[in-house]
Order: structure tokens, then C-alpha cells, then sequence
């Protein structure tokens, strides 16, 4: 019997998915699924869509797979693939007809009001802006990874933080005023 | 307590089963696994035929309601996925960059859309260049460009950038000469165009090394199709983080946002089309930290720029820069402010949401104001707006003249999105788009 797949290193899963083995792709890709639905779930708000869009850009990334370079790591890489394919979505408004999970109906009004805030403060960024948040304060990435995934130094994608942050201030701060 | 914040407004577990779909997916390489079969391919094409018999019979009904009833005619379907542009310059006419490497256009207010790209425009970009949102310019109905980044193209051996440039509104492209580049990273190109000829376009160069990067600028005169070298390391390097903006209000006159954090920030100006920089602070001097928008000039002289800090600062120039003073908003942090020219201006305020509880609710202005001296003066505009956005958010507005303006909202998950225009300054509005 073959090698399981799960005992193959990174660099034998990306020669068999080079030559069509979508098994092999989908364990190049299951230890960054997690950190993938995050992030297309904070830039895209809905669970349904978020899966549908790291779908899509599983797709995209398997087909363009001959674009990794050697010794390049594979998250950052998906993730810029994923940033795409959220933008794309958020800008055409293609979205599901599946109904958005509204987990927060359990929650306390203001609860809900703080994360709605949230959502509505970020849906006015550009998604770059967007997308450097959630990198950061959702999936807790440091800015070294950051700067991997938009293809900057780490100094940069520190900086374009703390330009978003500045942009979401004065709407967080009226919120928190309130409450 | 930002992260407490993001997490607690995100949050979400991962759906059960979601990677195994997935994976089943790519092993089936096809792109959506089929849970349930249940309708027959010949099942399948019947409902498709009946469901197509009651669209056109829904259609028909709507259209004989409206010539009997004399009511608001129902809101129109729509072609092509595009929902809210990039950049309208016309009451008809405006552009979209989809993703980074498609380009559409409608002439119909944003109510159909048409892909309008390069056909040679690959879909790719090497892993090391940051993405970036100024990589397109759309200038007005006929003239855009677009970068295209990639490694030994025709014509250049190793990374290179070209510029795609159509005079026709996207009929045709023609490609100008690339431009072969040292640094590996961080290039993160912008371009900017004042006409149909004369133009920028702005990368930063961060290799690994160069933590600090420094900017290299060319400039164009014949539209993009070559490019000359004018400015390398000539801005003030303590304000150097990457850029974030440029534009030019002529050949001579420009501005340039460093992507730096709030500290200290500036504005870099140039008086001789971008061969030497200057750092310049239009915010008055007691000002909290901020971040700035790109300036916008209507004329030589002309324009304003917002600057973020606690609350949005509009300030304008009538001397071309040299002094900005500050105007007001008419309230303090407006969901869009829009202005047509230096005078005419529209600006938003905060709906109030009614899937919460009065008692959530923070004080909302739902207006929209005006003003017609540059924001010394605004007024509230009579509008039935809020007829079309009960349940929506609206995101923003934009007038491309004194009459004519477009807003985009969205409902309250996010899911539902609203394209509308006026054509009397904002007191009427219809509905161009949905989705």
C-alpha cells in the first residue's frame, strides 16, 4: 500500500498536485482552513460565503500552484489568493441565497449593537484596509506573516494597521461613548 | 481590546464538515460537491424552462401594472455581476476594478456592466508584489489604464511592470514598454493621470534589507506608453513607509501620502512634477494625530483634503496648497462626504438601524446636507432617500456634477447591496441596482 498522504512532506503534496491529485491539494491546504474560513468570514460576514469563497480560491490556487516558489511558505500565499476572491465577491455582490447565520440573535442587544458597529465600521474601509485588520486583530497574525500575505516588509504592513486602525477610531469611540 | 473587539464581532466556528466538503470537491475537481440529487438532467431542464416561462409572465405582469396604475416602475434586472463601481465620471458612464485583474464598465448608470479588460492582461501576480488598489486609474468615459506586473515578458528579462492604456473606453489596449525593475518586493504600484497624456506611476522599493524602502517615480507624456525615471530617494525619508496615495493637481503640482501611522503625519508636495519633495502639515497645529485622504484639486488652485483624527477634518486651499484653512461638517464623523467641485458638496449622516432596539440606538442623523460654498455653510436636503433604504445602511455618495450623484448601501449583515441615482441634486432617487 502507498504512503498515506498525511506522512508526505510539503514539497511531495505539491508535486502530486502539480500533476492533478486533489487529495494531495487538500492536505496542503487543511492545515490553513481554519485560518482561511476566519478570515473570508471577517471580510465577508456570512458563513456560507466565507466557505464558498475558500473553495474558489482553493481552485484558483490549485490551478496556479506553478506560481509558489520554492521554499516559499503556503499560507501566506493561499491567503493572498483568498484576499482576492473576497474582493471579488464583496464588489459584485455575489452572494449566496443561503441565508446568513445570525449567531448573535442570542446575544445581549448591546452585544449585538458593539459587533453590528464593528461590521458596519469595517464595511466602510477600502479592503485592503479591511483585510489588514482582520489579518491582524482576527486571525491574530503577527506582521511578519501580514507582510507575507500583501507582499510587503513587516514594517509596511505594521504601518497599514495602524492606518486602518485610525480609520475605524472615531466610529468605535462614538460606540463606546454610548454604551 | 481591539482583538476582544474583532473577536467578539466575528467569531464564528468553522461549519461542520466544511473542510470535508472541500476536500471531496477537489477530488471530484469539480467545484461544488453535490450533496442530493433529486432532480433527473431532464427534470432539471424542464424547470429551468418553467421557471424562465414565469420570469418572462412576472415581467409582463409588472410592465402592463405600471402603464394601468401609473405606478414606480419596479426596479429593472440588471447584466453583468458589477454592483458598486470604483469610480463614476459621468452620470452614465463609470468603471470597476473587480478583482485585481478585471476591468468593467457601464454606460448605463451602473445598471449593466461589461468586461472590459486587456485580453493580455494576465491573471497573476508574482507572490512578493503587494496588491494594491491604485494599480488601475480610470481618468473619464475613454481613457483608463491598468499595471500589469510579471516576470521575463515580452521584452524584459526578470520582474518588470507595464502599464495597459485605453483611449476608447476598453475597446483596445495598446501595452506600453516595461519597465524592468531590481528589488524583488514590496512594489506595491500606483498610478495617477491629470490628462489623456500626462501621468505617473509610483512604486516603493522595500527590498528585505531596506526596512525604511525608498520611492521610485516615473512620469509619462504620451499617455503610458513610455515611461521616464524622475525621482528616486528624493522624498524625506523620515516620512517614507510605502506610499498610500498620489495624485497631481498639474504637471507641476502634486501630492503624495506616505503610508506611515498616525505619528507626525504629512503630506509630501512637489512644485516640478515629482523630481523633489517636500513635507508639508495642512492640519492646524493644536490637531490630534491623524491619517490623510489623497488631496482632491478641481483647478490649478483649488482643493481639499480630509484628514482623520478624533473626528473628520475637511481642509481646502484656494492658492494651490501653499495655505489650507478648515471647514465644517455638518456632523462629526459623516458616513460619506462628497464633493462635485470646490463648492458643491453633499455629505451623510448616520441612519438610525431598526432591527435594534431604540435603547441601542446611538443618536442618528439620517440627513443628507448640502453645501454650495465649500463647506462653510451646509443645509439640510429635502430627499426621499430613506424610501429606498429603510433597512440599509447607506455606505456612501457621490455627485459627479451638481445634479447628478449615485449612493451605495447595504443591509445591516452585509449581504444586500444598493445602487441608487439622483438627477436633482439628491431630493429624488431611484433604484439602479440590487442584489
Amino acid at each position: 500500500m502507498g504512503q498515506m498522504l498525511f506522512d508526505r512532506s510539503e514539497s511531495e503534496l505539491i508535486g502530486l498536485a502539480r500533476k492533478g491529485d486533489g487529495a494531495a491539494f487538500a492536505e496542503l491546504i487543511r492545515p490553513h482552513y481554519a485560518a482561511a474560513f476566519r478570515m473570508a468570514y471577517g471580510m465577508l460576514h456570512d458563513s456560507q460565503e466565507a466557505e464558498d469563497a475558500v473553495q474558489d480560491a482553493a481552485f484558483t490556487a490549485w490551478k496556479k500552484l506553478g506560481n509558489l516558489h520554492a521554499e516559499s511558505p503556503m499560507r501566506p500565499w493561499f491567503l493572498a489568493i483568498l484576499a482576492n476572491r473576497c474582493r471579488y465577491v464583496s464588489k459584485t455582490g455575489s452572494r449566496s441565497v443561503v441565508s446568513a447565520e445570525i449567531r448573535e440573535v442570542q446575544a445581549p442587544a448591546i452585544d449585538i449593537a458593539a459587533g453590528l458597529d464593528l461590521r458596519r465600521a469595517l464595511g466602510r474601509l477600502g479592503h485592503d484596509e479591511r483585510l489588514v485588520l482582520v489579518l491582524r486583530y482576527y486571525l491574530d497574525m503577527p506582521y511578519e506573516e501580514i507582510a507575507g500575505t500583501l507582499g510587503v516588509t513587516p514594517k509596511a504592513a505594521r504601518t497599514r494597521v495602524e492606518r486602518a486602525v485610525h480609520r475605524l477610531r472615531p466610529i468605535l469611540q462614538v460606540r463606546e461613548a454610548l454604551i | 481590546m481591539i482583538f476582544d473587539q474583532f473577536h467578539a464581532a466575528l467569531n464564528v466556528p468553522v461549519p461542520s464538515g466544511a473542510f470535508d466538503r472541500l476536500r471531496a470537491a477537489l477530488v471530484e475537481a469539480e467545484p461544488r460537491p453535490r450533496r442530493r440529487r433529486w432532480l433527473t438532467p431532464r427534470l432539471q431542464r424542464a424547470a429551468q424552462l418553467v421557471l424562465a416561462i414565469l420570469v418572462l409572465l412576472a415581467l409582463a405582469a409588472a410592465i402592463i401594472g405600471t402603464l394601468v396604475a401609473g405606478h414606480r416602475p419596479p426596479i429593472p434586472p440588471h447584466g453583468g455581476p458589477v454592483t458598486i463601481p470604483t469610480r463614476m465620471v459621468s452620470p452614465t458612464t463609470g468603471w470597476a476594478e473587480v478583482a485585481l485583474s478585471e476591468i468593467w464598465r457601464t454606460t448605463d448608470a451602473g445598471a449593466n456592466w461589461t468586461e472590459v479588460d486587456p485580453p493580455s492582461l494576465p491573471d497573476r501576480r508574482p507572490q512578493f508584489w503587494g496588491p494594491s488598489e491604485d494599480a488601475a486609474f480610470f481618468l473619464d468615459a475613454r481613457h483608463a489604464w491598468v499595471v500589469e506586473t510579471g516576470m521575463n515578458g515580452p521584452g524584459a528579462s526578470g520582474l518588470y511592470v507595464s502599464v495597459f492604456a485605453t483611449d476608447d473606453g476598453g475597446r483596445h489596449w495598446g501595452k506600453g514598454q516595461p519597465i524592468t525593475l531590481d528589488s524583488p518586493s514590496g512594489m506595491s504600484p500606483v498610478l495617477y493621470f491629470i490628462d489623456a497624456r500626462h501621468g505617473w506611476l509610483l512604486m516603493s522599493d522595500t527590498n528585505q534589507d531596506d526596512i525604511e524602502g525608498s520611492p521610485i517615480l516615473y512620469a509619462t507624456s504620451d499617455g503610458g506608453l513610455n515611461w521616464r525615471l524622475i525621482s528616486t530617494r528624493s522624498a524625506p525619508l523620515h516620512a517614507w513607509c510605502g506610499p498610500a496615495s498620489i495624485m497631481f493637481a498639474t504637471v507641476d503640482l502634486g501630492w503624495l501620502v506616505p503610508g506611515c501611522g498616525e505619528s507626525n503625519p504629512v503630506l509630501l508636495v512637489t512644485r516640478d512634477g515629482g523630481v523633489t519633495w517636500r513635507a508639508q502639515r495642512p492640519q492646524p497645529t493644536a490637531t490630534p494625530d491623524g491619517v490623510f485622504d489623497a488631496p482632491v484639486f478641481f483647478s490649478p488652485t483649488d482643493g481639499m483634503v480630509f484628514f482623520h483624527t478624533l473626528q473628520l477634518l475637511l481642509l481646502v486651499t484656494s492658492d494651490g496648497g501653499l495655505t489650507w484653512s478648515p471647514r465644517s461638517l455638518p456632523v462629526i464623523n459623516p458616513m460619506s462626504v462628497s464633493f462635485a467641485d470646490a463648492t458643491r458638496g453633499w455629505a451623510i449622516g448616520t441612519h438610525v438601524r431598526k432591527s435594534l432596539p431604540d435603547s441601542v440606538n446611538p443618536p442618528a442623523d439620517e440627513s443628507l446636507y448640502h453645501t454650495d460654498d465649500g463647506g462653510l455653510s451646509w443645509a439640510v436636503v429635502p430627499t426621499d432617500l430613506r424610501q429606498w433604504t429603510q433597512d440599509y445602511f447607506v455606505d456612501a455618495v457621490d455627485f459627479v456634477d451638481q445634479k447628478n450623484g449615485f449612493a451605495s448601501a447595504s443591509d445591516p449583515p452585509g449581504q444586500k447591496l444598493l445602487w441608487l441615482k439622483t438627477s436633482d441634486g439628491g431630493r429624488t432617487w431611484a433604484v439602479v441596482r440590487t442584489t
